[in-house]
């Protein structure tokens, strides 16, 4: 008996990846990418990115893989390696003869920077036990030293308060020595700029996206080969970087008449810059954006009306992904949260070994879910059913004794309750606010642009099967079957013409996450959706005894490929 | 039981005449039922490899991150 041959490899799918800005939670990128890589899926044809997404977006862009970013398989535990806990362990800045994070900024700005991670952390509790200090200090003198000693202490209250302001507008730290690390560790991958001592610019990674928030225009600006060619990307990247009152107002030097420019963060604006892949996507239909988002979720005590600063500021930054991952096509965000905190660059080697490797083990975990183990079996089970309804159509038309539809007649997909704010699936904890399905995982869809047609419930055949958990089936060939009215317009332009019928049987599809205490199992609602052109004569004894012949369909094939959501049918 | 539906006047209504109550004994086909276990295999093994995931998760935060993140949020 000869060995069954091997399963064909899976398809490798082009990939857009756009990282979120974060500062030190970049690390939570670096886990994403190795589990991107390791899946073995996917090809990087385009990398976007902000603040610390933007570092690792050019890093990516300029060829860096996730291992030569932050090396996993070297480092032996902790416990087996004694005096020496990081021996073994190497990341990009070891091979550029660095020690640990905080050098890349240099001693003095390291040095500010930390007053201002301590300022952060205060906060306005902390500015206003200040403030209070000094008026009850200025109070004490007064009792003391008499009225000239309380203006001593106003003035002095005055001054440290002054001295606090213009540190904060003023004193930030200087992102001169990150430029220059940065760039030297692009130029490594880049030999054209390395030969002719040059930095490297846009010009040289045609694929890559930085945003920055650019306060002389009092705009957003997209840094890429197309905007800004001759622009080095470590510039842009300080731009990107350059979180207010951390570090100083980063400026670029334009080309014309447009002379010196001064960036700041471009979390300001748009933290996970999804979006300004746009134009790949739209030439590239098949590629897929992965957004790489970090959740910011809380770990932080809840603000209240006196304390509000740092949250409008997380809320600022963190909060507008769902407007950044608006985009053409098809698009995955994978949401990663960390404890790490956003200035925390001094993490210690261990602390951010175990927080790369957590991130990669649930990244690896999302993918498998989201993007590709569970939906790679959808798609399988979609095609083995329009294999199935092919041959019953062709044996009901010989029944029938009617014409026997063409070979790609049939055409079978999956209508999926979409969360449209956020991207993913709808679970059966949240079916009651559904108000439309999309058409996902199509087989025989290839060619026809009504695969992703969002359907609303109402005044649909799919609608009337998901609100009424019943098979529901339709003849499409009267004068007003299609689509109609000017809300229906694009939706009719969309659809395949000469469709004879559609069919929609509810199903309920075990979604493969654990179950919970508060949502029980995990099961996805969904409508099979097989139409065909089968043209079936307008007498009533054909059409029934076709009807009658759907229900074979149903119960042979899509019942056993997927599970009723009717109470009593499962097979 | 399969409910024909027809559009009247630019309203879905079902049409009574062809609507099927029909429940016929068929057995599943070799290929579905195999499709059908095949999946459904996948998913408890995957879901299982997904707990193992959340259960070695060490952060707390990105453990919650991930339980939303796996129910499709």
């Amino acid at each position: 008996m000869s060995p069954a041959p091997p399963e064909p490899a899976p398809p490798v799918r082009r990939a857009l990846l756009a990282f979120e800005g974060g500062g030190a939670k970049g690390l939570v990128h670096l886990g994403a990418l190795h589990a991107i890589e390791e899946s073995g899926r996917f090809e990087i044809a385009g990398v976007a990115g902000t603040s610390a997404g933007a570092m690792i977006a050019a890093l990516v862009a300029a060829g860096y893989t996730a291992e030569e970013l932050f090396a996993l398989a070297g480092p032996p535990p902790a416990e087996q390696r004694g005096a020496a806990p990081h021996a073994g362990f190497r990341t990009v800045l070891d091979t550029l003869g660095i020690a640990d994070a905080t050098q890349v900024f240099g001693p003095a700005s390291w040095h500010r920077l930390e007053g201002r991670r301590r300022l952060f952390a205060w906060g306005l509790r902390g500015a206003a036990a200040a403030l209070a200090g000094g008026l009850l200090m200025a109070a004490v003198a007064l009792l003391l030293f008499g009225a000239w000693g309380c203006y001593a202490g106003l003035l002095a209250v005055l001054a440290g308060t002054g001295w606090l302001a213009a540190s904060l507008l003023w004193g930030g730290a200087d992102l001169a020595g990150v430029r220059d690390i940065f760039d030297a560790a692009l130029r490594r991958k880049c030999p054209a700029a390395q030969a002719a001592n040059r930095r490297v610019t846009f010009a040289d990674l045609p694929h890559l996206r930085i945003c920055a928030a650019n306060l002389t225009l009092r705009r957003l600006e997209v840094f890429s080969a197309q905007t800004s060619p001759e622009i080095a990307v470590a510039d842009a990247v300080c731009a990107s970087i350059c979180f207010p009152f951390a570090f100083r107002p980063w400026p670029i030097l334009r080309d014309g008449n447009r002379g010196t420019e001064l960036h700041l963060d471009g979390g300001l604006i748009s933290n996970l810059p999804a979006w300004c892949l746009d134009e790949e996507r739209r030439l590239d239909t098949d590629a897929i954006t992965l957004a790489i988002a970090i959740r910011d979720t809380g770990q932080h005590r809840r603000p209240t009306r006196r304390d509000w600063l740092g949250a409008m500021l997380r809320t600022t930054i963190f909060g507008g992904e769902v407007l950044s991952t608006r985009g053409a096509g098809p698009i995955e965000v994978l949401r990663l949260d960390t404890q790490v905190e956003l200035l925390a660059f001094d993490i210690d080697k261990e602390a951010a070994l175990r927080e790369v490797r957590e991130q990669r083990r649930a990244t690896a975990a999302l993918l498998a879910t989201r993007v590709l183990g569970f939906p790679d079996r959808l798609r399988d089970a979609t095609r083995s059913l329009r294999a199935a309804a092919s041959a019953w159509e062709r044996s009901v038309s010989i029944g029938l004794g009617i014409e026997a539809p063409p070979a790609d007649s049939i055409r079978v997909a999956l209508a999926l309750p979409e969360d449209h704010l956020t991207g993913g699936v709808v679970l059966r904890e949240g079916k009651a606010a559904v108000r439309s399905l999309t058409l996902r995982f199509g087989a025989g869809f290839e060619g026809w642009a009504d695969e992703g047609l969002v359907l609303p419930l109402a005044g649909t055949t799919i609608g009337e099967a998901w609100t009424r958990q019943e098979a529901a089936f339709r003849f499409l060939d009267t004068p007003d079957s299609a689509f109609r009215g000017p809300g229906n317009q694009h939706r009719a332009q969309r659809m395949r013409p000469n469709l004879a019928w559609v069919l929609g049987v509810p199903v309920a599809i075990p979604f493969p996450a654990p179950e919970t205490e508060a949502s029980g199992p995990a099961i996805l609602d969904a409508v099979v959706v097989v139409d065909g052109l089968t043209q079936v004569p307008p007498e009533r004894a054909a059409r029934a005894a076709f009807v009658a012949a759907l229900e074979t369909l149903i119960s042979k094939e899509i019942f056993p490929t997927f599970r009723t959501s009717q109470p009593g049918e499962q097979p | 039981m399969i409910r024909v539906l027809r559009s009247i006047d630019g309203t879905l209504r079902e049409d009574p005449d062809l609507t099927s109550h029909a429940a016929p004994a068929v057995p599943a086909s070799p290929r579905a039922a195999a499709a059908g276990a095949s999946l459904h295999r996948f998913v408890e093994e995957l879901a299982a490899e997904n707990k193992a995931v959340l259960d070695s998760l060490t952060d707390p935060m990105l453990k919650r991150s991930l339980e939303r993140g796996l129910r499709g949020r």
